[in-house]
């Protein structure tokens, strides 16, 4: 009980302070005017511009989303340790993996705040154009914010051992790469390669998330069904591998001298 | 822990290889074996409205591979949480375990 309430406090905190960064406003404004200039695209067909407004939008939620995630995880914690706010709550008896996921958690609830006024911009402008709101998008955006959960990961893991700007760097370029991560089996698994690089192609490709799964533009853009059992299995993927990245960050930083 | 020196060099390894797989072999890979592909393959039969079928998208819940991409590293992540919960758990009882 009293775990969750130490991380709870931590999330509480993270979360406010994380709403009244500079960089989030940024962005924030910076996604809404995506959003918005969208639907300037009156060139179009009235059926093709409600899907071009549909696919445009929800790039601009989740590189908005991903970006936000990325930025303040990766600063978060080495900010608490070089202004050393860091040592009054660890001198509590709060662990370090409770401050980990606590941070983790505060700064998911930010970029929750962020995607939810993005979703009513992008609901509020789906209203405008077609007359009537896409169900769908309700069933997308959480897999959006599974993906900005894990990328958010992925930057705190980076940021409990190096600096901000390489936590940063390290996060988008994994961002890039765990994009396109399918299409690389085939060209991991070449048959022309040495027995060395292979082995260490497929040591990356199973570390490196896949984030291509949580992208359902298509289904939401052109009407597509996805199976229920796929859904549910990309859900528990997500998950599981936040958690586990959450895992190996405490873990590192709990034996971390600060 | 950590010096600068370990960050630096562990940077500069995670970036070459990310970029050599990604950025400069995987454009050339491509185009090389669709161009073999294409050479080695049999007329292709149009679809009954006319259609190429090499044109159709295939979204990736319907390619079976990715699916079981996920189950393998689900499973992993998962292994690794327990790996971690299980030796938190020995050292703690460790460091509570009174000395004689």
């Amino acid at each position: 009980m009293n775990t969750l309430r130490h991380i709870s406090v931590i999330a509480h905190i993270t979360m406010i302070e994380g709403a009244r960064k500079q960089i989030f406003h940024v962005l924030m404004l910076f996604a809404l005017f995506l959003i918005a200039v969208s639907t300037m695209l009156a060139v179009f067909d009235h059926n093709v511009q409600i899907k071009i407004v549909t696919d445009l939008c929800s790039v601009a939620i989740m590189l908005s989303s991903g970006i936000i995630a990325i930025t303040l995880n990766s600063s978060g914690t080495t900010q608490e340790v070089e202004s050393k706010t860091i040592y009054p709550v660890l001198a509590k008896p709060v662990s370090r993996w409770q401050f980990v996921v606590g941070k983790y958690l505060g700064t998911l609830g930010t970029v929750t705040i962020g995607m939810l006024i993005m979703m009513a911009a992008f609901a509020a402008i789906l209203q405008c154009t077609q007359g009537s709101i896409n169900a769908k998008i309700f069933l997308v955006m959480p897999y959006l914010l599974l993906e900005a959960a894990i990328l958010g990961a992925v930057s705190q893991f980076f940021s409990t051992f190096s600096s901000p700007p390489l936590a940063w760097f390290m996060t988008i370029v994994i961002f890039l790469i765990a994009n396109f991560k399918f299409g690389l089996s085939s060209y991991l698994n070449a048959p022309t390669h040495d027995v060395v690089s292979r082995f260490a192609g497929l040591v990356l490709y199973q570390a490196l998330p896949n984030l291509e799964c949580f992208d359902f533009k298509d289904s939401l853009v052109h009407g597509l069904t996805v199976p229920t059992g796929y859904l549910i299995s990309t859900a528990v993927y997500g998950i599981v591998y936040t958690c586990c990245v959450l895992s190996i960050s405490s873990a590192i930083f709990a034996r971390k001298e600060l | 822990m950590y010096s600068a020196r370990h960050v630096k060099a562990m940077t500069i390894l995670a970036i070459s290889v990310l970029i050599s797989m990604s950025g400069v072999s995987m454009p050339t890979f491509t185009t090389l074996s669709t161009s073999r592909a294409e050479a080695s393959s049999p007329p292709v039969q149009l679809d009954p409205d006319g259609d190429d079928p090499r044109e159709d998208t295939t979204y990736h819940w319907q390619l079976p591979g990715f699916a079981s991409d996920e189950h393998r590293q689900t499973a992993g992540a998962f292994a690794i949480i327990v790996f971690l919960a299980a030796s938190g758990a020995a050292r703690r009882a460790v460091m509570r375990r009174k000395l004689p």
